[in-house]
């Protein structure tokens, strides 16, 4: 019978590898038009899990969603990026990743969900996500006079507020 | 390359050649984009609000806090090539209806309208505009500033009238910029400008 000393640990390690399988994050995606990606999130990505994010049709609008896994994405330094944590007023975890050129032939910016096994789908345009667990979340990006806004929750029960700024003045905001 | 024309001009009255020198207009395209670029220079700023920001800032290094400017003057004419870039790129203007602007010699027009917008889109690409942006602003009026303040929770820091106020959270430094008569637009969390907008 193995020792109680090595299951344990054992136990715990199966239970932390399910937790973290099934957290959903939501994240900001930042796409250039030369194959150039910038993910803005809350917390650091977990290794094996999923982010589907959202990406330009042909008439610049955004649609769900392409994928790519955490580790194709490389933490950078964010100081120069004007992205802020709404909810615990702490610096966002910024990430780049090398994407095909065709995903998005101009600047865009859209919503990202990442989780493992997720189901997503574009509703509204909005990314909507469900996970193995039943869990759902449909989230969008609104900007403001100069940046965009990714919340999810209302109130005292905002859970995610991101901000990227732009670096220019928007003509027309849709942030309510 | 922008080259130049000569055009003699000859009045009725004095029949002296008058000489004025004409730039031709530099068609557009992705060359646009490295012309006109924004400040994140204090000094750029309208004085007024350029020694309130000033102040304010410095209150803020004097209380422990750190501050790094990223934007402060946007030129009206980068304002001007990226709005008639962008509408252009996506079909809400053609290129021979874009209004002139003083200063900025630039000829929307090629010889096909395809390739009016196609230079208009490499303009766009080069600007990495996602959602149409504004002709006038706070930044083009050198009246805003775009920072990022931290290391302020927990610290005390004296507003326009000396006076001692605590900073429990980041939102706590609005009022004391207030004071200064640098205001804070809410909705944009790096924004500051001489009226909140």
């Amino acid at each position: 019978m193995m020792d109680i000393k090595f299951l344990l640990p054992s136990i715990l390690l199966l239970v932390a590898a399910y937790a973290s399988g099934s957290e959903v994050q939501h994240g900001i995606i930042k796409l250039d038009g030369a194959g150039h990606a910038i993910l803005v999130v809350a917390d650091p990505l977990v290794a094996g899990q999923t982010v589907y994010f959202q990406y330009p049709d042909a008439k610049q609008q955004p649609v769900c969603c392409q994928r790519l896994m955490t580790g194709e994405f490389t933490k950078i330094d964010g100081t120069n990026a004007l992205a802020t944590n709404e909810v615990t007023g702490n610096p966002p975890v910024i990430y780049s990743a090398r994407i095909p050129k065709l995903w998005a032939e101009m600047p865009f910016v859209g919503a990202a969900t990442i989780g493992r096994g997720l189901r997503t789908m574009g509703v509204k345009g909005q990314l909507a996500a469900k996970t193995r667990q039943g869990q759902t979340s449909r989230i969008g990006i609104c900007t403001s006079q100069e940046g965009v806004h990714l919340i999810n929750g209302k109130g005292a029960a905002e859970a995610t507020h991101l901000y990227l700024g732009l670096g220019y003045d928007v003509e027309h905001p849709s942030c309510k | 390359m922008a080259t130049t024309v000569t055009a003699e001009l000859t009045p009725t009255t004095d029949t002296t050649p008058a000489v004025a020198n004409v730039p031709a207009k530099e068609k557009s395209g992705a060359q646009w984009v490295a012309k006109f670029p924004g400040s994140a220079s204090l000094d750029d700023l309208e004085p007024t609000f350029k020694a309130n920001a000033t102040k304010f800032i410095d209150a803020i290094k004097a209380a422990g806090g750190t501050v790094s400017i990223a934007a402060t003057y946007r030129p009206r004419e980068r304002a001007y090539l990226m709005h008639y870039s962008s509408m252009i790129s996506r079909g809400e203007i053609t290129a021979d209806k874009v209004p002139a602007m003083a200063g900025v010699n630039i000829d929307w027009v090629h010889d096909s309208a395809e390739e009016s917008k196609k230079a208009a889109i490499a303009m766009a690409k080069g600007f990495t505009i996602v959602y149409p942006p504004a002709l006038i602003s706070r930044h083009t009026e050198r009246a805003a500033i775009d920072m990022t303040i931290g290391g302020m929770v927990g610290k005390k820091i004296k507003d326009a009238s000396n006076k001692d106020v605590d900073i429990k959270q980041l939102s706590d430094l609005n009022t004391v910029g207030a004071t200064y008569g640098v205001h804070k637009l809410l909705s944009d969390p790096p924004h500051w400008s001489d009226d909140g907008h």
